[in-house]
Formats: C-alpha cells, sequence, structure tokens
C-alpha cells in the first residue's frame, strides 16, 4: 500500500535530490541502509529497510534499482514503493555490485561511505567512487516544510507517547513492561516505529539502556528518551520522572538541566553552530561547579540532529562547528550523570528558524512525579 | 529499532554452553589455519555475535575478534559509560571502546598473530566501509578473507540452548499472534498492538509485525502505518526476538472460514512433519526455509526455486513459510521448526 503523505515528501525529497545530481554530474547514486540506519537510502527511494541490507542505485535517466535479501522485503518495497525496481538475492551486496559492473565507466558517487558495504567500495570501483555524503547531509539537515510537518506530527506522538510512559511507570512494574506499554500504544495509534531506552534507580545509574527485568521502586529516577517515526521522521522527546515525590536534592540537580537545556534552546537560530549551542548548555554546568560532566565520561552528546535517522548529523558537541541552516530540526538535551542524584535527562526537538526556533514539544519541562 | 527486553538469564544460556561455542569456533580456526575471526554485529546484523557471546546491541556498532585460545574480545565504537551494560548482558573478554572500531581491532589483531596470518571475517563483502577500509589498511588487505561459510557451519547442528530459546520465541510469537486476531475487530492498530503488548510484556527482545490487509486480493506482507482496512481475510506474520533468537509464524485469517481452507492447513501440518524428517515442502507453489547462519538473524536458505544445500541440514532450526494458491485465493502459513 502506498503511503500518500510519505509519497507527497518523497516527491518533493526527489526533486531536490535530483538537483544535487545534476549539479555534481554523477552518473549514478549508489545508497545503502539498513533497519538501524536507513535515511540516505529513505531520501532517494521512500523504502525503509526493516531485515538485511538494501542498496539501491539511482543511474540518470535510467530509474531506480533496489537490491535487498529476502522476498518479504521485496515485496514490500514493491508494494510500498511501485516507482522502484527491485529484486532479492541473500547477497544483495554482490547482486548491486554485479550491476554496477554493468554500468560500466561511469561517474558514480555513494552514500553513507561509513556504512557503505566493502564489497561494493574495494579496490577500483571504490576508489573512483565519489562521495555524495556531504552534498546529501545537506538535504537531510535543511528540511523542506512538508518534512517539517512530519516532524511536527512525531513530535505530537512523543507527548503523547510520554503520557503512557507516565501511567505505567509504577512502583513494582519491571522496565520491560513500561516499555511494552509504550510500543503497543504507538502501535495503537499506527506508528510503525519508536526507538527508545531508559534508565531507573538512584546515584548509581550512569546512562540509559534498553529495558531490562529491573523493578521501578519508590524514589527511583525514571529516565527515558522517546523517538516515535511519522513517514520516516523522528520527533524526540526526553524527561525524567521520579516514582513517588522528588526530593529535594533532585528537585535542585533538575533545575540544572532546565537551565542548561532553556541556554541551548535559546541560542538556536539558522546561522549558529552546533559548537555554541553545546557550549551555551555546558557553561550552565560549568557555573554549577558540574563541568566534569559534560565530557564524555558522562555524556555521549548535548544533543543532535533528527530527521530521517534517529541521531543524524549533526551532534551537538563543542567541537562540532556544522552551522545550523533554517530548517533544521535539533534536540537539545543536557542530559548526563549528576553526581548527587544519578543520570538525569531532559530534551526536546525544536525547529530551527531564521530568527529563533519553534520548540515542538509540549510535554512540560519539569521534574515530573507518578505515584508510588 | 530494538526496545523490548534485553537482558541475560544465566539459566537459559548457560556460560558453559557460550563457551562450547567459542571453543567450537576456536577449533574451526585452527582447521583453517585462521589467525582470528572477525565478527560483525549492529541493531540488524546482530545474530553471529550474539551465538557467540549473548552480546546484542541496541545502538551503533562493533566487531568481535575470536582468537584461536582465549575469551572473544570486543571492539565497540559504544562508549566506555556503556562498557558495564554490555559486561553485564553477555559473555565477552576485554571490551575496547573507540570510534575507530576497524582501526582499532587491527591493533589487536597485530599483537595477537604473526606477521602474515589469515584473518576471517564473517560476510566480509557486508563489512561496513568504515569498518573495513581501516582495518584492511591496518593489517593488509591481502590477508582477509570471507568466512562466512566457516562461520555458518558452527551453526549446524543447533544446540540445546538454540532449540530451547527459538522455543520460546516460537511460543511468544504463537500467543503474541492470538492475540492480535483476537482483537482483528478493532481494526489494523489493534492487531499491531496487542501482538506488540503480548510479545513485549512476555519478554521479547524484538517484534516486527507485517500484515497482508486484504488477503483475497494479494498476499504481499506489509509493515502497516496509520490503519489499514482488514478485508474479510486476511494474513498476519509476528517475526520475534528472544534472548538473540529469532523465529516466525504467519497465519491467514477469516472469520467465515473458506472450505478449502481446512485442507491447506492439513497441508501445512504434512511440510512441518515432513521438514521434521528433513524432506523439502511439497505441493506449495510458494515456499521458502530461512535460518539463523550469519550475522542477520533469518537468512534465505532455500525457497521453491532453489532448495539450498543448508535449507534442511538435521539438527537445525528453520522457518518456513507458504503459499497455498486455492481456488478462491491465496492461503499462507508459516512456522518454526526442528529439522
Amino acid at each position: 500500500m502506498v503511503n500518500d503523505m510519505s509519497k507527497a515528501i518523497h516527491d518533493v525529497r526527489s526533486a531536490r535530490l535530483a538537483g544535487v545530481v545534476a549539479d555534481h554530474g554523477w552518473d549514478a547514486l549508489v545508497l545503502y541502509g539498513n533497519a538501524w540506519q536507513c535515511d540516505y537510502l529513505r531520501y532517494a527511494t521512500d523504502y525503509v529497510c526493516i531485515e538485511g541490507n538494501a542498496i539501491a542505485v539511482a543511474v540518470k535517466d535510467g530509474g531506480r534499482r533496489l537490491f535487498v535479501e529476502s522476498p518479504l522485503e521485496a515485496g514490500r518495497a514493491e508494494t510500498e514503493c511501485p516507482w522502484l525496481d527491485v529484486s532479492w538475492s541473500p547477497d544483495a551486496v554482490s547482486a548491486a555490485a554485479a550491476f554496477l559492473d554493468g554500468l560500466g565507466n561511469r561517474k558514480l558517487a555513494s552514500a553513507p561511505a561509513t556504512l557503505m558495504p566493502y564489497g561494493l567500495i574495494r579496490g577500483r570501483r571504490g576508489e573512483e567512487m565519489e562521495d555524495a555524503g556531504p552534498a546529501i547531509d545537506a538535504l537531510l539537515l535543511a528540511k523542506a516544510d512538508i518534512e517539517l510537518d512530519a516532524i511536527r506530527r512525531a513530535a505530537t506522538f512523543a507527548d503523547r507517547g510520554y503520557q503512557v510512559f507516565m501511567d505505567a511507570s509504577r512502583a513494582g512494574r519491571a522496565q520491560f513492561e513500561v516499555v511494552a506499554d509504550v510500543e503497543a500504544f504507538f502501535r495503537a495509534e499506527g506508528c510503525p516505529e519508536n526507538f527508545m531506552i531508559m534508565g531507573s534507580g538512584g546515584q548509581e545509574v550512569r546512562g540509559m539502556t534498553p529495558a531490562g527485568e529491573r523493578r521501578l521502586q519508590v524514589g527511583d529516577l525514571v529516565t527515558t528518551e522517546l523517538t516515535p517515526c511519522v513517514d520516516g521522521y523522528y520527533a524526540q522527546l526526553c524527561r525524567t520522572l521520579v516514582i513517588g515525590e522528588p526530593s529535594q536534592p533532585q528537585l535542585d540537580a533538575h533545575d540544572v538541566y532546565l537551565e542548561a537545556e532553556a541556554a541551548g534552546i535559546s541560542v538556536l537560530r539558522a546561522g549558529v553552530t552546533a559548537s555554541e549551542v553545546a557550549r551555551a548548555e555546558n557553561d550552565v554546568f560549568r557555573r554549577h561547579g558540574l563541568g566534569e560532566y559534560t565530557t564524555n565520561a558522562y555524556t555521549r552528546v548535548r544533543g543532535h540532529g533528527v530527521g530521517l535517522f534517529v541521531d543524524t548529523k549533526p551532534h551537538i558537541l563543542e567541537d562540532v562547528d556544522t552551522v545550523l541552516p533554517a530548517g533544521a530540526t535539533v534536540t537539545v538535551h543536557p542530559n548526563t550523570y549528576h553526581p548527587e542524584v544519578g543520570y538525569m535527562v531532559l530534551g526536546d526537538t525544536s525547529i530551527v528558524t531564521e530568527d529563533g526556533s519553534e520548540c515542538l514539544i509540549e510535554t512540560p519541562r519539569k521534574l515530573l512525579s507518578a505515584p508510588g | 529499532m530494538r526496545r523490548g527486553l534485553l537482558s541475560w538469564d544465566k539459566e537459559e544460556a548457560p556460560v558453559v554452553a557460550l563457551e562450547a561455542r567459542v571453543a567450537r569456533c576456536q577449533s574451526a580456526l585452527s582447521d583453517a589455519g585462521l589467525g582470528c575471526l572477525v565478527v560483525y554485529t549492529n541493531f540488524p546484523r546482530p545474530s553471529a555475535v550474539s551465538w557467540l557471546t549473548h552480546f546484542v546491541p541496541y545502538w551503533s556498532q562493533a566487531v568481535l575478534l575470536v582468537f584461536p585460545d582465549g575469551m572473544p574480545m570486543l571492539v565497540a565504537s559504544l562508549t566506555p559509560r556503556v562498557g558495564p551494560w554490555i559486561a553485564s548482558v553477555s559473555h565477552l573478554g576485554d571490551i575496547t571502546h573507540t570510534p575507530d572500531t576497524g582501526g582499532g581491532a587491527a591493533r589487536l589483531i597485530a599483537d595477537r598473530c604473526s606477521d602474515g596470518a589469515r584473518v576471517g571475517v564473517v560476510e566480509l563483502n557486508g563489512l561496513p566501509g568504515g569498518i573495513a577500509i581501516p582495518l584492511a589498511a591496518g593489517i593488509g588487505n591481502s590477508r582477509l578473507e570471507d568466512a562466512g561459510a566457516l562461520f555458518a557451519d558452527l551453526r549446524d547442528p543447533a544446540d540445546e540452548v538454540e532449540i530451547a530459546l527459538s522455543a520460546r520465541a516460537a511460543e511468544i510469537a504463537s500467543a503474541a499472534l492470538e492475540a492480535g486476531i483476537a482483537a482483528s475487530a478493532d481494526g489494523s492498530g489493534a492487531v499491531n498492538s496487542a501482538i506488540e503488548s503480548t510479545a513485549r510484556h512476555a519478554g521479547a527482545e524484538d517484534v516486527l509485525i507485517h500484515l497482508a490487509p486484504d488477503l483475497a486480493a494479494s498476499s504481499r506482507l506489509e509493515r502497516i502505518e496509520g490503519e489499514a482496512a482488514l478485508g474479510e481475510r486476511f494474513a498476519v506474520q509476528a517475526s520475534v526476538a528472544y534472548k538473540g533468537h529469532w523465529v516466525r509464524e504467519l497465519r491467514s485469517i477469516c472469520a467465515n472460514e473458506p472450505a478449502d481452507w481446512p485442507a491447506a492447513k492439513a497441508g501445512f501440518d504434512a511440510v512441518l512433519a515432513e521438514m521434521r524428517d528433513g524432506n523439502a515442502p511439497g505441493d506449495a507453489q510458494i515456499w521458502l526455509i530461512e535460518g539463523n547462519i550469519g550475522t542477520r538473524p533469518l537468512s534465505v536458505l532455500g525457497s521453491h526455486e532453489n532448495i539450498g544445500d543448508r535449507a534442511l541440514r538435521k539438527g537445525t532450526v528453520r522457518v518456513v513459510s507458504l503459499q497455498y494458491d486455492l481456488a478462491d485465493g491465496p492461503w499462507v502459513a508459516g512456522r518454526s521448526v526442528v529439522i
């Protein structure tokens, strides 16, 4: 079944991509995706890979070929993306490599370089293939209005999903049972995909992971990031709640995160760098004597882009100089460990605009609590 | 994305069983004259590393290095903060955290192997360029060779742990489908939700749901976004992971069952019995056999077009899916079976 909205977005993306391909004089574009990261591939084809490797080859004036690894994926691709010429093989990499060999001496480009299978890039073919990553990254970063609408809808799902998360978080429940309730909600609402990790406990908790069997207890900090997906686009919300009434140390600690996130969001506008956003967040921690906890010993990033991938470029870090254009969508999240109370998270997805930003998340920014 | 329960129950997957698998691997390495086996893992390709160590990544990527002796070593692009969690859910030797996974692996191989030692890579052609290129640069491209077949041979026959965990995954898939079918009067979202909820509350690591919303029109399975109208006949498939072990179950549903469906069900039962005895599905128009032999959870091993040599090996866990083209439309089914 063709998703009409997804198809409409695909048409916009196809036109933008065609311009880039023409500008670079590429004869064919090779794109790779899998169930973890499919953004480059989906941008060009609208196909979302669920199992195995998937490789698309868009040939100038020659259609778009898709190579997948099972008849289940192939049948779904043909149904959902009838504009693709789909074939399957248990070894899609070799099948795609043979197809590229058949193209002869043409100017090829590929992306993403880091994930492109070795079988496609080893030897002379790889040496001659241009890296299409930077050009496509620019398209992925500055989104068209119709893409931003999808992210707004995903953000609405994130808000609703967090309410389910709060309702599910009760003393005695296991982490995986909480996640089960949230995922069941998303599926009931027709949202096919969500990335979430969580944490629970106190000062001993250093981060979030997939759900385990630990049961929630009164006094726990319960953290999560929810990242539902609509028409391929993700939006992310990070919140911390307490089972029972928050303690004063928990409230005091959370105030630092509130201040840091507000500082990061306050500098968002077209032309600002990721570095400036990260610095605004981290300066708050440094002012509170918590600068150590902004390092990679305690936190991965201070936010990141979101779009066709959960955690896309740029990472919000002080050493990342990527300029954010209008239409970029980023999650600012000063998530890190607090030495007095444990790991806390707070994050919201925003659209970067010419004169500021539009925050898409409506869940209150505060240390929330769930009945014990 | 992985979002269910990831944990290690040492009664379900005992250390001794994991160590026996690693020993089997090390013996094969020695027989093949390889100095190291490199095994890639990420969210969509977790199975080979999971089988050896019980580690399933929910994010990022890693390679496992198995040398002819000692514990396997993991080189992960996950940050050190995640190290304690990795250690809590898996049986591993040293864990190296580095964004340069390929370069890090090359350095460890250089430390442990003699110059010129051959290095096997499970599914070398599928190794991501960001890892493969620095690995090849670090130890020399000519020393790398594909070890997909070597690893696949290790999986035959399945051990008791694999059979038991696959059986548990199959139980979860069955129960989840029952719940989904019971909710079908309320539409595709209700079916998906009931399957998701049932599977995850039962401890599933992951569940993928596909529907053929109108089986009379098409047997093609789709991932539903939004709501799809369910026809009088529809098909639903749940692919379930439990502790690293994936199975599928596929059912055709009709409130007023057509007259020829009971015979189709009997035919499918007969196929399962034949497969348990090592025989291919007989008279189905379309059939597919999948199994876990590499990094992917389920790989196509045989079909009505080409019965592969690994499809029906004795003692293995396989998933069979088939279609009968009946007079009034297709009928589909699928289940896991031990050959």
